[in-house]
Parts: C-alpha cells; structure tokens; sequence
C-alpha cells in the first residue's frame, strides 16, 4: 500500500452556492459565488492560487468545454487551470486533483471547484446521455432513474425483500433527507414532505416515484486546499479539516458483462470505500464516521450503498434505513444538509457541496443543523449506472482525529 | 425439365404473426363517421406491428422460426417479397440475411411493387434451389404491413404478417408441379413512389373485370399443366378481400367449396403480398401425404402454382396454423397509437425526444457482427461468454489476452436479472421497459423489452427478437438491433 494522502493535505476554505433553479444565474455567476465565500474563509488573494482544478460535467448546457471559462469568471492569474469530468464523480475528481497538486509540491495553494447549469434545456430532469456511436448501436436509451431502478428490482430479487418493504425503505431515505434539507438556507428544496406523499407519488422509473428522485438543480461548490503549515502560517490550525483520504474506483466491465455481479451492489463503491478506511485508519465506519454525505441521486442508491460502505450488514440496509440508524438523531447522521435530495444534483459541483457539508460539521460553523461534536466524515459519489459506473470517497477528519 | 425439378421443393417453412391487435370495432367507432359502410367491417381484429417492427423485422422472425440458425448458415440465396419494403434503395433482403444468420456468400433480392411478389418470390426462389443443374437451399420470405388512410378500406382489412418457405433437396414436403401467370396492366389500385398510401377503384368493377377475367385462364392452364384437374385440388389459396372473390372463382373452375383456404381476415386481415403464402404455409400445417394444392396471388396479372405434399409432410408433425398462432399472444392496441406507431398522428412526445438519433454507418458497419447477428465473444483460455466481445476476458479470474471465438446469442434462451419501467426517459412507445438479462452462456446483456405491456419480472425468461432500436426523423433511418421478449406464447413449429 502507498502512504496515501491522509494528514498530508488541508481544507482551510470552502464556499457553495445557493443551490436551485437559479434562473437568474450562468455557470460562471454560480461559481463566482461559490470561490468568493472560500477566498473570504480561507483568507487569502487569489493571487496567492498556484493551480485550479474545474469539475465540469455536462459542458454543453453549461460553459463549453476547457477549464478557460472557470479562470475567465474567477480572473485567475494566468495559473495552470485543467478541467476534469468523471460523470457524477467530478466535483470529488477536481478535488482530488487540487490535494495531489498539493501534496505533490506542485502547488503551495490550490483551488477546486465545480458547477454544473442543468436549468439551461427547457424541461426537468437531465438531458440524455450520449455514450458514443458504438454504445447507442445495442443499449436502450436509459434515464438516469431507469438506470437505478433496476437495482432495487435486484435488491429485492436477491435479499427477498418484497416490493411494499423496500419502497416504504426507499420512502423513508427520501423523508428523512426532506427533514434535513428543510432546515438547510442553501438547499434547492426546503418542503417537508410526509411519507404517504412520498409513496403514493407518481412513477418515473419503476419502482423509482418522483420523491425517490433527487432534485435537478444548478450549483457550484469549491474548496481551498494547502499544506498543513501554510495552513499553520494562515493562522488556520484550528479552522482547517484534514484530508484523510480521496478514492476511486471505475468499473471494468464486469457488472456488465460477467455473471459474478448479482446487480444488487456496487462493485466500485466497495471497492474504493475499502482503500479509502485503510488509507484514512478507518476500522469500523459504523463507529468512526460522524456524519455522511452520499450519493443520493435515487433512494435506493442511498439504501444499496450503506451497505457497500460496510456500514449495514448484507442485506440489512433496509431494516437499519426503516429503525433510523441513518436519521439525524441516529448512529451515522446521512445527508443532514439534505442531500442530493434537496440540493439537486448540479453534476460537477455535487461532491464539493458533499465536502462543504462535512467541513461546515467538523467546524461546528452548520448552525441549526449542526451535529454535536463531529470527528470524521465521509463523501461518497456514484457516477454513471449501476452496471458501468465510477465511484468517488473523500473521509475528511478535524486534524489529530 | 430442369434435374432440380423432381429433387427440389419445400422442406421448411416458418409463419410470423405480430402480437398487437386493432379491434376493427374500435376503429369502426372512430372512423365510421367518415364511412357509414366501414361499421360492416366491424367484425374480427387485425394482426399488427407493434412500433418497433416493419417487414424486415418481422420476415427475419418468420426466418428464425423456419429452421435454426445453424440450418439457416447453410443457405445460397433469400428472396424477399413485400410491397412495403422500408428502404427503396438499400437491399432489404440483405439486412433481413444478416440478422436471419445466412453467410455473406448468399444470392439476396428484392422483390416488391405487387401484391403478387409473395407469389412471384416464390416462385423465383423455387427456381433459384433448381438452377444449375445442382440443388441449392433457398430462403423465400415475404412479409407486408400495409397502411391505407384512416377511414379507408384498406386500413379496414389489411393485417401485418411474414412467411418464409426454404426449398431444397433434403426432407421436401411439398414440391411444385406447375406454375403459370399472366401480366396484364390492370389498376385496381395505384400507389406511386414515395407516397403514403394506395388509390383505389370501384371494387364490383376490380371483382367483375378483374379477378373474373384474368384469374379463371391462369388458374385452368396451372391446373392443366400440372395434370390435375379441379376436382383433385384439394386446397385452393386465392386471397381477397373482396367477399366471395374466392368462393367464386373456385365455383368458376369447379374447384369444390371446402378446398378453398381460411383467409384469417377475421383475426389477422389481408397481409398484402405475403398472404397468399401465409395461407400456404397454414394449409402445410394440416395437409396429409399426396394432397392438391393451388395457390394464386394477384396483381397486375395473376400468377398461379399447382403444388402436391410429399409423404414427409407427415414428418413436420401437426403443427400450429396460422389461426392458432393469431389467436395465441395478443395485445390490444388503441386506434391513437397505432396511428402515431405509424406516423398518421405526431404526437407531442416531449423535449427528450428532440435528441439526435444519427446513426454512425462507419461504427454500425464495424460491429455489424453484434449488431445485427448477436455475436459475442467466448475466451478461448476460460471459455466465459461475454457481450461485446473483447480482447481481453471480462472474467476477473482469467483476464486472458488474446482472440474470442464467435459465440451467437440470438437463439438462446435468457433470463431477466433487473427490470424497470422508465417513464422519463423518451421512447415512441412509452413506457420504456429495459434490464439486465442473463443468457444460458453466461453472457448478459441490457436490453429494451419489447412487446411487454406489463413489466416482466426478474427470474422470467425471454428469447430474443430484432426490432427497430432507434428511429432518426431527420434522415429517414431506422437502426435495427436486438431487443428481448418474453417468451410467451406458442411459435410457428410448435405441434399442437
């Protein structure tokens, strides 16, 4: 095993973007938003930005391709400026290339940031995906939900979990992340919504209804990262959280094309979430992880990946979801900004908004929400679908944790 | 005589029905307003596409079901027949050859703008297995999905169907004993290039004119070059949907009332050029040893064939007809959706469908294996099947670098492992029903199901179909792939 980046890199700055249909609003205003708040938390010039990292998903409806746009809006000083996409993955892949640069020594202060303007196509939910003229010649034209759904029909074919059982589970992820995102200023949804309403909603995806669905929303999200002593020489020892490790792991056809995947799990989010304990000295998740941000983009990924977290037993998500392990008030507090839920899923920015949760926990900084006492945190994004997919995990830890 | 004359004839033959229905009833209730007289056409359902099918799919169904497809590989020639052929330049028999998994060595062609192609075909291909003096195995397919303006006739009658005949040396169960036609200009109906739909005229004058004076001589002349008079025939095929046309013309030539042929328009309709050998193929599954067939097809001319069953026919066992089949696997369609199935109506079916469909010809062509036949690709080393095929093994234990072998897919059983009903994202027929399947080889796949009005579930079990994937609708094409379908329902070779 490498030595990893644990303890090597800091978060001293993070801003995120009120998160909606930001009509009023381009890519670049959004994330505007965003670095100012990070610059202001970081206290520092921009000047002082050695190397930037975009996460730019779906430039098309956004800013085009090239990270030029991200330095053109922020007047970055002429630093080397890259834009990464790696589907839903993409604001955790433009992280993870600010700490490498940090960690590396190419960079003393760099910048992550990622948006996504997805209320630019005239109608709801995300546009079609283009895989190429070879995957479109024997695929079926799949929806994000239709994609996802299919896990619950194997979940439930595989733990015999029968249909009213997982979707009052299923409903029950999607309630709990409506409390959450009800007491959030920055969510895109801000309704509660009860339990029956989430059942009976009409369908999108069997057996995927609308609340089973994150929100589609624009967003930005970005994060400043350093070394331990400029950190330290910032004044920032005590307004900085840890990177205690960054993950990914891409599917390499198995799921898709051999028998041994069951279609009731994620291959790559066991597989990163594996290298992410060891590299972050994480034993027992159940038991380490304060809070978790994950990839809510459907109820039932959320419920399918406690368990590709190691943090419910096979079979046993829906029993812990349904007790309220995962509630607020329960064991591991998941999504409690409110999730992709409530804040949408602005491609790009998702898993920066996922660390700038876990960063305002661990500072304490997250007001009517705020945890008592926060440790350690956990970032998860699942991009692509359940049988060809990436996954991303960042564990963030207060320093000395 | 040619030598293939008394070694060749037919030893297979394959009947595909699709499984949507229009009640004529329903569409009498809503076009009947147009045409008092169509309300006494009210009677029976017709056989439909559904919206990913056209005579190219449908005739590679009535191919799979004549013969496996290893028999298939074996194959010199394949003639099609229909008058609704998708492409005008673009070899439709070629696409159906692929997809029915005939070798790139065979003779393809198309016949097309008559009512009598099917026979013509048939003809042709019978001729074709005879020629150069040594016995060739040849396809003859023909399959029609007629469309007329909603409120005519012809919207009333027609039905979508395909059959296929292979004829050659081994196992003949029915050989051609004469063959005559005449090629008169008659128009009792018209349809121009590119247009939609047929012109047609007064049916007494088509039925009095027509079929009274042009089919008798051919039908007399066929009957006396095979030797046999009217009273041997002991079926006569003559479809119309003119009433009586066939009764009449059998009383004509004294042919007796009993030997003339079920027309299915009751629950299939008139499947245009396809139909006389679709009631060919029907009369096969009941025929006994030495029986008298005649059949005519009619157009622009008639064209008639004496034919007589061998004492194989008993061999094929005594299968399901056309009427069982009709009746077996059928969904009811609304006249509204048929009529966007077919393009009459164009419905609002939202942004998503604004997407570009182009296909690439340049990839398409490159994977024309998996595409069109359903190659995948076994691992010489671990022997894991897996779709696509690849250069190195997708089995986490082997990861062997080298060639795959050709491993087919199309004709195994498979069973659903993940299933959804997608409302968002756009289909012409929403909604969309897609998962993961698992073939007996271990190969999988994810695949549109097709023909599914209620979501199959995961363990159930679905054989494979060639359907239209995807329509572009700024260039006119259709993509064809394949899809997976529940396998339910008797198919054409199934005994009783």
């Amino acid at each position: 095993m490498t030595s990893g980046i644990r303890d090597k890199v800091a978060i001293i700055g993070m801003g995120c973007s009120k998160f909606g249909e930001r009509f009023d609003c381009d890519a670049q205003d959004l994330m505007l938003e965003a670095f100012i708040e990070a610059r202001a938390d970081a206290g520092i010039e921009t000047s002082e930005i050695d190397a930037a990292w975009l996460g730019h998903a779906m430039p098309d409806l956004g800013m085009g391709p090239t990270a030029t746009p991200a330095s053109v809006a922020l007047r970055l000083q002429n630093i080397p400026v890259t834009r990464v996409e790696n589907a839903c993955a993409t604001g955790t892949e433009a992280l993870r290339g600010a700490v490498y640069a940090v960690a590396s020594g190419a960079a003393r202060i760099a910048l992550a940031i990622g948006v996504e303007k997805l209320k630019d196509t005239g109608f709801g939910g995300l546009p079609e995906f283009d895989f190429g003229p070879r995957a479109s010649l024997f695929a079926p034209s799949m929806s994000a939900p239709g994609g996802f759904a299919q896990l619950a029909a194997a979940y439930g074919a595989k733990h015999k979990v029968n249909a009213s059982d997982l979707k009052r589970a299923m409903a029950h992820v999607s309630w709990k992340s409506h409390e959450n995102g009800a007491v959030n200023p920055k969510a895109h949804l801000r309704r509660r919504v009860d339990m029956d309403t989430i059942i009976k909603a009409p369908m999108i995806a069997a057996p995927l209804g609308l609340f089973d669905c994150c929100g589609v929303s624009d967003g930005a999200a970005c994060a400043i990262v350093t070394t331990p002593e400029v950190a330290a020489g910032l004044g920032k020892k005590h307004e900085s959280v840890m990177v205690k490790a960054l993950q990914l792991a891409v599917s390499n056809g198995v799921e898709a094309s051999h028998s041994s995947w069951d279609g009731a799990s994620i291959i790559t989010t066991r597989s990163a979430a594996k290298r992410a304990y060891t590299e972050a000295g994480v034993e027992n998740p159940r038991k380490a992880l304060s809070l978790i941000e994950v990839h809510d983009c459907f109820s039932i990924t959320e419920l399918v990946t406690m368990e590709d977290l190691f943090l419910s037993d096979e079979g046993s998500a829906v029993v812990d979801v349904l007790d309220g392990f995962y509630d607020r008030e329960g064991g591991v507090p998941c999504q409690v900004d409110g999730g992709l839920k409530c804040f949408g899923h602005p491609i790009g920015a998702s898993g920066l908004r996922m660390a700038y949760e876990v960063y305002t926990q661990l500072l304490g900084r997250a007001g009517e929400r705020q945890l008592s006492s926060p440790t350690l945190g956990l970032t998860h994004n699942l991009g692509g679908f359940p049988h060809e997919n990436v996954s991303g995990i960042g564990i963030f830890g207060l320093p000395g944790v | 005589m040619a030598r293939g004359d008394e070694t060749t004839g037919i030893t297979a033959f394959g009947i595909y029905v699709p499984s949507m229905r229009l009640h004529r009833k329903a569409m009498a209730s809503e076009v009947g307003w147009i045409n008092p007289a169509l309300n006494g056409y009210r009677h029976g359902v017709r056989a439909i596409c559904d919206f990913d099918e056209d005579v190219i799919t449908m005739a590679v169904e009535a191919a799979r079901h004549c013969k496996d497809s290893e028999a298939l590989g074996e194959i010199s020639a394949i003639v099609a027949a229909s008058t609704t052929f998708p492409f005008a330049d673009r070899l439709n028999a070629s696409v159906i050859a692929a997809a029915a998994g005939l070798s790139n060595c065979v003779q393809a062609v198309d016949i097309a703008n008559t009512q009598r192609a099917g026979v013509s075909a048939f003809r042709v291909a019978e001729r074709l297995s005879a020629a150069d003096g040594a016995p060739h195995q040849v396809l003859c397919v023909a399959a029609d999905c007629r469309r007329g303006r909603p409120g005519s006739l012809v919207e009333m009658t027609s039905g979508d169907a395909a059959v296929s005949f292979v004829f050659g040396c081994e196992n003949v169960i029915a050989r051609v004993m004469a063959h005559r036609v005449s090629t008169v200009d008659f128009v009792d109906h018209y349809r121009r290039a590119n247009e939609a739909y047929e012109y047609g005229w007064e049916e007494r004058w088509v039925r009095d004119e027509g079929y009274r004076k042009i089919a008798p001589p051919i039908l007399t002349c066929a009957m006396e070059a095979a030797g046999v008079s009217s009273a041997e025939i002991d079926h006569f095929i003559f479809p119309s949907t003119i009433r009586g046309v066939a009764g009449g013309l059998a009383k004509a030539v004294d042919i007796r009332d009993d030997a003339v042929r079920d027309d299915f328009q009751d629950v299939i309709g008139e499947a245009g050029a396809a139909h006389s050998l679709l009631m060919l193929a029907d009369t096969l599954c009941a025929a006994g040893p030495g029986e008298k067939i005649l059949m005519a097809g009619f157009g622009q001319g008639c064209e008639a064939i004496v034919l007589e069953t061998t004492s194989l026919i008993k061999s094929i066992g005594d299968r399901q007809g056309v009427r069982a089949l009709a009746e077996s696997d059928q969904h009811e369609l609304s006249f509204i959706r048929y009529l966007s199935f077919n393009g009459q109506l164009e419905p609002d079916f939202g942004p998503r469908a604004e997407t570009d469909r182009k296909t690439a010809h340049s990839a398409a062509y490159r994977h024309a294996d998996r595409v069109a036949r359903l190659i995948a690709g076994k691992c010489e080393k671990c022997g894991t099947v897996q779709f696509p095929k690849a250069k190195i093994c997708v089995n986490p234990n082997c990861g062997h670098e080298g060639n795959q072998s050709d491993h087919a897919l199309a004709q195994e059983a498979a069973v659903i492992k993940t299933v959804t009903t997608d409302w968002l994202g756009f289909s012409r027929n929403p909604p969309n029903r897609y998962g993961m399947v698992e073939f007996a080889s271990g190969a999988r796949m994810i695949l549109n199901f097709t023909s599914a009005p209620d979501e199959p579930p995961v363990g159930s079990e679905v054989s494979m179909v060639y359907r239209i994937q995807e329509f572009d609708p700024y260039r006119k094409f259709h993509r064809y792939s394949w899809k997976a379908k529940s396998a339910d329902g008797p198919r054409n070779g199934d005994i009783k």
